[in-house]
Order: structure tokens, then C-alpha cells, then sequence
């Protein structure tokens, strides 16, 4: 058994269908008859889910880059419908960078949050006092730890980005599911 | 990390299984399943109701097995009918029932890796039970049409 299969199953699985759950309770408009009326499309769920599979360290760039497409459309757009539909698209790649990098007192949770809470002691990196002088072992020491550490995050990022957007994108497709009334 | 369940508490979860309460419930999910899904082509059991119970037998994660019912759900968009399909009849009861036994190991160890293997055993028990129920509506269905 894993601290992954836990974390799946507990907490960063609550995580995500509370993230989800309350974007779709705060952006749903009940307009949103057939599923393509949905802002966030089926596709763009998907390619999410498997960029966080594939490329963890990229989702918040990702979501970033989806957000200023979406933002350059708002400026274009003046049909009061749209608008509001860009809006809460924009909002919605806001909440995926948000849970990716967030920081208190915006985001009072977030991976990068998360990770960093979960690092090994062994791996936290000592600040040194400034001006100090390190020799030549010391300063490969630090290396080898910063390296260390590096590996470390990578791995959770790998498993942790992985378990929690499988659950937010199939929360999020669920919920969209439940309220779509059409084809 | 490495939780191990004890006797106690497999016998405290197989017996949370066996309450009446448990066993009217699945045997009604069963029967659901079977009016909703039938049988695939030559009378065999849907592959659905299978996927269903190889996922709760072969799940590292009780979440694995709560995901596959909402993506099954997420899947399936409102016929020409405005019908819903088959997962979007079922799903909500299986969550809920799924949602039980999550209660349930909560409530009989604080110990999250005991937590999950918890669930996870209840999760096969559940869905042995559901299954059974399943086929059991199935058998009787092909027996009323061979005496008719």
C-alpha cells in the first residue's frame, strides 16, 4: 500500500470534487441545457487529466495559457451571453492554477502547498546565514541534497497531479453530466 | 507503509456485510442492475455489472472504484427521450451505497492505511453481494421464460 493510495482515497481526492463541485454550484448557469453550452468542453477536460498524467510540472502554465486565450476572446466579445461564458471560463483555468501553484490567504490549499508540507525533513533546504563560506564538501553536499530534493518533488508531483485530476476532471464531468438535459 | 487488518476488525467489517440491512440493499441494486442493463447478446452477464465488479475487485483504491461509476455517469448524455441512460438510473444508488462503506471503515479504525484496505475489503464483499443479486434476477427472468 502506498501514502499515494491514501492520499487518493482521502484528503487530495476531498480536495478535488470540493473544487470541482463548487465551481460547477458557482459557474453552472442553469441556461447550460446541452453540453456544449458548457463553458469548459469535454475535450478540454480531458486534455487537462492528461497533461497533469503526462506533464505534472506544466498544468499551471497550461491553465495559464488557456486563460489568456479565453481573456483575449472576452476583450472581443460583446454579446452579454458569451461574455459571461468566457468569464467563467476564465475563472475556471484561474481555480486550475490555483490549485496547482495557489497561495494563502487566496488558495488556503494547493499541491505546491501540499508537496511542500509533505517534504521529507532530511530534504528541507538549510538557509545559510549571509556571507558564509562554504568549502568545497559542503557546497557538494548541498548539491546532492538540492538534487535530492528535486527528484523528491518530481515523483510527487508525478503521482500526487496524476490521482488528483482523475478525480477533479470526472467530478467535474459527473456534475456536468447530472445537469446537461439534452443532446 | 505497511497497514495490516486484524481479525477483529475483518470480522467487525464481514459482519457490517451481513446485517440485513446490507444484504436488502444490495439485493435490490442487483435486481436494478439487471432491470437496467439486462443481459449482453447470448444471455451473458453485462459487461458493464462486470467492469463494475472487476474494478472493485482489482482497486488499489476505493476512489478508483467511485471514479469508474462517475465516469460512466459523466459519459452518458439524455437520449432522443430525454432518457437517461443506464449508468445515470443506477449510479447515484451504487455512490451512495459506495458511500457507506466508506463510512463504515471510518467508523471502525482510525488508521488510514487500515481505513483503506477497510474500504477496499468491503468494496469486494459489496459487490460479490450485488453481483449475486444480479445474477440471481437473471436466472430467475430465464426460468419464468422457459416455463412460459
Amino acid at each position: 500500500m502506498l501514502e499515494i493510495d491514501i492520499a487518493a482515497d482521502t484528503e487530495l481526492g476531498e480536495q478535488a470534487i470540493k473544487a470541482a463541485g463548487k465551481f460547477v454550484r458557482k459557474h453552472a448557469a442553469p441556461s447550460y441545457q446541452r453540453e456544449d453550452d458548457w463553458p469548459i468542453s469535454r475535450s478540454q477536460i480531458t486534455g487537462l487529466r492528461q497533461i497533469a498524467m503526462n506533464e505534472p510540472a506544466r498544468v499551471g502554465e497550461f491553465a495559464e495559457h488557456q486563460r489568456r486565450k479565453a481573456e483575449a476572446k472576452l476583450e472581443n466579445t460583446t454579446n452579454e451571453k458569451r461574455r459571461q461564458e468566457l468569464e467563467a471560463e476564465i475563472a475556471f483555468w484561474e481555480l486550475v492554477r490555483g490549485l496547482c501553484e495557489g497561495k494563502p490567504p487566496k488558495f488556503s490549499w494547493s499541491l505546491t502547498q501540499a508537496r511542500d508540507q509533505a517534504l521529507p525533513a532530511e530534504l528541507h533546504d538549510e538557509k545559510q546565514p549571509p556571507g558564509a563560506q562554504l568549502t568545497k564538501e559542503q557546497q557538494a553536499a548541498r548539491k546532492e541534497k538540492r538534487e535530492g530534493r528535486e527528484r523528491w518533488q518530481r515523483q510527487w508531483e508525478r503521482d500526487h497531479y496524476a490521482a488528483f485530476f482523475q478525480r477533479f476532471c470526472i467530478h467535474y464531468l459527473y456534475e456536468m453530466s447530472k445537469r446537461t438535459k439534452g443532446e | 507503509m505497511s497497514a495490516v487488518l486484524t481479525p477483529e476488525l475483518l470480522q467487525a467489517a464481514d459482519s457490517f456485510l451481513d446485517t440485513n440491512e446490507q444484504h436488502e440493499a444490495a439485493k435490490q441494486l442487483g435486481r436494478r442492475l439487471f432491470e437496467t442493463f439486462g443481459a449482453d447478446k447470448e444471455g451473458r452477464v453485462s459487461t458493464q455489472v462486470r467492469n463494475l465488479q472487476q474494478m472493485a475487485v482489482s482497486a488499489t483504491r476505493f476512489a478508483d472504484v467511485e471514479d469508474f461509476v462517475k465516469n460512466q455517469m459523466g459519459k452518458e448524455k439524455l437520449d432522443k427521450q430525454k432518457k437517461p441512460g443506464p449508468w445515470r438510473q443506477t449510479g447515484d444508488n451504487i455512490l451512495e451505497q459506495l458511500k457507506k462503506l466508506r463510512a463504515q471503515a471510518n467508523q471502525l479504525t482510525s488508521d488510514e492505511g487500515q481505513r483503506l484496505l477497510l474500504r477496499l475489503h468491503l468494496a469486494r464483499g459489496w459487490v460479490r453481494a450485488v453481483v449475486g443479486a444480479y445474477l440471481y434476477a437473471k436466472a430467475q427472468k430465464e426460468m419464468e421464460q422457459s416455463h412460459a
